[in-house]
């Protein structure tokens, strides 16, 4: 199981509350025990202080609060593990992109290996899917991976 | 009493998988010295060449970021919690 129904309604929820702004959260997990961690992306606040070395607002591209990793650190302290780490694109498909491949490599290896990466795709504020990649060491690459879940239906009856 | 660091997961590769190490430092810099010493793959991880820690790296002291305090020369008391965070990003 990569997401329960209620967690794929949360990040839904969440990717659509923040469009046209690019939402991130992680999911951590000990054990039965799973808690959806919505993070603040600061993206923005970069791009403001510095628009050469941060190009992009949060439209297109996210960062996590520090202090959210550090209070996600310290819940690793405690036993959990991270489990999901998500986010949207805004106005574009649910795909790794290059970018996210970049980011989620260290020195040429996966930064959380064990970990399943979920991208929400919201178009004019609606969600569109989710996909999820994982780490393939034979491949030495991330691979996507069947959600196994359809997206929560709107009020409106559509998703 | 030593100072506690925490390693994050990206980095633990470089420490045997351990996430929090116990380390005698009288500041930022030299518990990277030591811990670039004893765990020697950390070298280029968390810092340059130079010895500048990367831009997409954040250290804390407790619950305050380094860049708000003395850099690399933040005065490390015994007890004290130091956390390496190496940033979490993306997009399309």
């Amino acid at each position: 199981m990569i997401l329960t129904p209620d967690e794929l309604a949360a990040l839904v929820e969440h990717a659509v509350r923040e469009y046209p702004r690019e939402s991130c959260g992680v999911i951590v997990a000990r054990g039965d025990e799973r808690r959806v961690i919505r993070c603040r992306n600061i993206q923005d606040d970069l791009h403001g202080r510095d628009p050469v070395r941060h190009p992009r607002d949060a439209r297109t591209a996210y960062y996590i609060d520090p202090l959210d990793l550090l209070r996600i650190g310290r819940l690793e302290g405690e036993g959990f593990s991270i489990a999901v780490i998500y986010h949207s694109h805004a106005d574009a498909g649910a795909y790794f992109s290059e970018t996210d491949r970049a980011r989620a490599l260290v020195v040429d290896e996966p930064a959380y290996p064990d970990t399943t990466y979920v991208v929400t795709s919201v178009r004019a504020g609606r969600p569109e899917g989710v996909a999820a990649f994982r780490w393939d060491a034979a491949a030495r690459d991330f691979a996507a991976v069947d959600v196994g879940l359809a997206l929560p239906v709107t009020p409106e009856g559509c998703p | 009493m030593p100072v506690t660091v925490y390693i994050p997961t990206p980095f633990r590769r470089a420490t045997g998988n351990r996430g929090r190490v116990d380390l005698e430092a009288g500041d930022v810099g030299q518990l990277l010295d030591r811990l670039e010493t004893t765990y020697t793959d950390l070298k280029g991880l968390v810092r340059n060449e130079q010895g500048d820690v990367h831009p997409h790296v954040n250290i804390y002291v407790n619950n305050e970021a380094i860049e708000d305090r003395d850099g690399l020369g933040t005065r490390l008391r015994d007890g004290d919690e130091v956390a390496i965070i190496p940033a979490l990003a993306g997009g399309r």
